[in-house]
């Protein structure tokens, strides 16, 4: 098998890290809040997050060189 | 409100629906590939509308509006990880599952396990679980019709029982209704007009509903910040996260799973015709995916603000249609049925596909490709039957039932991540973590929540079950004649095309 890219390994952390952020944060800071900008706003900033790293890895795909 | 303006809204939107149904009849050619895949030509912008409307479902409009309605919060982080992980996971495998379906000639997600792990015995088993857990969700799919018609009508037709079944006549003609359409749109053209109405139907969905909730937070609280206020000033319980975090990973983490577990959207991962088209598909699932989960859990939200009576969470979203002008009601009426009828013909024709191809075709390897595709419909109309009856038990909530499915389908994820990404994976462990994680899974499903150990949902129990025996096996067993093979050619493919 080939070695894995750069880009591979950063969206494979994305996904660790988007694991622990996604469930960590809310659980431990923002629960409580009873405002819109907590845990509401925070998982809809993080999607934007993720579709912002989807499209700066994808960018990088064309078809057959 | 009137059921006549329900039924010329419904036959408006069947001519327009058929009328795209014919239209890719004319490019349909033979064959399996041609059938259930399109022959592997569809556009990006197809692709990934018809990604989005198989994915979201009426339990979108229906089960998540009533969700965010009862509990809050909570539904947003449920579905904004299912979006953060299905966008991960289709730039992970998309191009993988692309690579080998063109390679290999693989036609269903199934194929492709009992390729990679050399036997058909994975294939056999994948379908059948992938059978029997996606009968309960394309019911759902019923089911959110069934509710929509039933609260939306001022007529009451009475009940009558079949088999000691009380059954709602309104319910039942929005079943049929829904049953009807996915059929002709699964049956007549398989995967192309599915793939077009599909479009079609995204783009309804989606209009409709922003103009919804502009129109609720104009008209029920004078401005999007007078929403905002009312929400956070006399419903700030519903800001707070009060989902338990048992239940919270036994409802998300399926979905997390959702774009590798459930075969009528990775099956998508095959159709696209270059990578451009997958690049898009991934892109545009990922903006409409976005934009509609923020504005299905507004209206969630902004339901409980208006301070109307709701019987029950999935009658939230027809409760507020009574209450909005009738065009819009309609047109949020039809979406909702757009989104129904989908998912429920991508389902429909991917459990179709799995039936001819997975059992039919590794039970009688002699058939002609010709029988393959008859079968298949003949299955088309099986599933369809099946999913009626089901839908007319109505059983429990539509959010949990659809989690419920997803659960079921999640004792396949480290059979098919460990089939591109640990080359120790086997056979034997492929087979012995999807029958013992599938059977525990179901058996705590079945179960009830008074039995959940230490409280954690079943699917929780049956991710950790399955990936332990998974991993156990493949250590003390040899991978298939084949594997390095496989995994060499796939990710020369995937480099090949630049999609590294």
């Amino acid at each position: 098998m080939k070695i894995r890219t750069l880009g591979f390994i950063a969206i494979l952390m994305a996904a660790i890290l988007m694991a622990v952020l996604s469930i960590g944060v809310p659980y431990t800071l923002l629960g409580d809040i009873a405002r819109f900008w907590a845990s509401y706003l925070f998982w809809t900033v993080l999607t934007c997050i993720t579709i912002v790293i989807g499209y700066l890895h994808l960018r990088d795909w064309s078809d057959k060189r | 409100m009137n059921p006549i303006y329900i039924a010329i809204a419904l036959a408006i939107w069947f001519l327009v629906g058929v009328v795209i149904a014919y239209k890719a009849r004319e490019y349909l050619g033979k064959g399996m590939p041609e059938f259930f895949l399109a022959n592997r030509k569809l556009s990006g912008f197809i692709s990934g509308m018809t990604y989005s409307a198989t994915t979201f479902s009426a339990f979108m409009m229906v089960g998540l509006v009533g969700l965010t309605y009862s509990t809050g919060v909570g539904a947003v982080g449920f579905e904004m990880i299912y979006i953060i992980f299905t966008i991960l996971l289709l730039i992970i495998f998309a191009p993988r599952f692309w690579v080998a379906g063109k390679k290999y000639d693989i036609i269903t997600p199934p194929e492709l396990m009992a390729k990679r792990y050399n036997s058909k015995w994975v294939g056999i088993v994948s379908s059948v679980i992938c059978l029997t857990m996606l009968i309960p969700y394309a019911s759902v799919q019923m089911m959110g019709v069934g509710f929509l018609l039933e609260g939306m009508t001022s007529v009451s037709i009475p009940a009558f029982e079949v088999f000691g079944v009380t059954i709602s006549s309104l319910y039942l003609i929005g079943v049929l209704l829904v049953a009807g359409f996915s059929g002709i749109s699964a049956f007549w053209a398989g995967m192309r007009s599915v793939s077009w109405t599909d479009a079609f139907q995204a783009i309804i969905m989606l209009a409709a509903s922003i103009i919804l909730v502009i129109f609720v937070f104009y008209h029920f609280f004078g401005s999007p910040s007078g929403f905002v206020t009312e929400i956070t000033t006399e419903h700030p319980q519903l800001l707070e996260l009060n989902w338990n975090l048992p239940m919270f990973i036994g409802l998300t983490l399926p979905w997390a799973f959702f774009a590798l577990t459930n075969p009528q959207v990775s099956q998508r991962m095959f159709v696209s015709d270059s990578v451009k088209s997958i690049k898009q598909m991934i892109i545009y699932f990922s903006i409409f995916a976005l934009i509609y989960t923020v504005i299905t859990t507004l209206l969630g939200l902004s339901i409980a603000g208006t301070g109307l009576e709701v019987a029950d969470p999935d009658r939230a979203m027809p409760v507020l249609l009574g209450n909005v002008p009738i065009i819009l009601a309609l047109i949020v009426f039809v979406s909702i049925f757009a989104a129904a009828t989908s998912t429920l013909s991508s389902v429909t024709l991917t459990l179709s596909s799995l039936g001819s191809r997975d059992l039919v075709k590794k039970v009688k390897p002699s058939i002609s490709e010709k029988l393959e595709v008859y079968s298949g419909k003949i299955i088309i109309i099986i599933i369809l039957l099946c999913c009626i009856v089901f839908a007319n038990l109505r059983l429990d909530m539509i959010a949990v039932l659809s989690s419920m499915a997803s659960g079921g389908l999640l004792v396949m994820a480290p059979t098919i991540i460990g089939s591109f990404f640990w080359k120790r994976s086997t056979t034997e462990a492929a087979l012995a973590s999807m029958v013992i994680g599938g059977i525990i899974t179901a058996t705590l499903y079945i179960a009830g929540a008074a039995y959940y150990p230490l409280g954690w949902w079943p699917s929780f129990w049956g991710l950790l079950i399955t990936v332990a025996i998974f991993v156990i096996v493949s250590l003390i067993t040899e991978p298939p004649e084949g594997t390095e093979k496989f995994l060499n050619e796939v990710e020369e493919g995937v480099e090949e095309y630049g999609m590294v």
